[in-house]
């Protein structure tokens, strides 16, 4: 089952979305997606982590209704090989 | 034995890390990533940042999974002489490992979730230990039928 935790995630949020996110103090760019690191999901939504300028860390909600759609960024597929 | 990272995660340090890198030291993207970040509409610089981190990730979950391979084939070993670890993958979206183990001519798979993991080989639990060991119990029992 996926788990979104810890994942790097581009969003594509509603037009309300922006604008409720830039009410709640966040600087968004003009581009489509927007990235976020996600530190956990749950039923109301997406918990996103933030690093401010002023040194804290944040953890913002975003509810599941602004998010139009979500492209999670995976990676590659990284091997090894120990000695039997 | 074969140690699979399939995937990386945007681990908080390594995200610190890759934030605070100056563009210029970031690694150049290939046209094909330039493309893909254009198509997910983000810029070239946070797709090459998230690249960074994840490669960064991959790193520290190759190290743990190497630990948690040495001390699962030593467990397993002392059960059955001639069984051997064949694979060990992380699933880093589902936080699962898949151990793939060849023994008595059969080969059978051994799931774990990672949180397991986490607890027995990070954080020393005796107890997460126990139960990975009676898991992989009954999933060598279960295979010889």
């Amino acid at each position: 089952m996926i788990s979104l935790e810890e994942q790097s995630v581009v969003v594509h949020l509603s037009d309300e979305g922006r604008r409720v996110l830039r009410q709640a103090g966040m600087e968004l760019p003009e581009s489509p997606g927007i990235r976020f690191d996600v530190q956990e999901e749950s039923g109301r939504g997406l918990w996103i982590r933030l690093d401010y300028p002023d040194g804290f860390r944040h953890v913002l909600l975003i509810r599941w209704e602004y998010i139009l759609a979500m492209d999670v960024i995976v990676g590659d597929v990284r091997t090894d090989v120990l000695p039997n | 034995m074969e140690i699979v990272i399939e995937g990386w995660r945007a681990g908080g340090e390594e995200r610190k890390e890759a934030n605070s890198v100056p563009a210029s030291q970031l690694p150049s993207l290939t046209d094909e990533q330039k493309k893909v970040a254009k198509k997910m509409g983000i810029s070239e610089e946070d797709y090459a940042r998230s690249a960074f981190a994840g490669k960064r990730n991959q790193e520290r979950l190759l190290a743990k999974t190497r630990r948690f391979a040495e001390i699962l084939d030593r467990i397993l070993r002392s059960r059955l002489d001639e069984a051997r670890i064949e694979r060990v993958r992380l699933i880093t979206i589902e936080h699962e490992y898949r151990v793939e183990i060849s023994a008595n001519g059969r080969k059978f798979v051994f799931r774990v979730p990672e949180n397991m993991v986490d607890d027995f080989v990070e954080g020393g639990s005796a107890d997460v230990g126990r139960l990975i060991e009676r898991n992989l119990d009954s999933v060598i029992a279960g295979s010889a039928v």
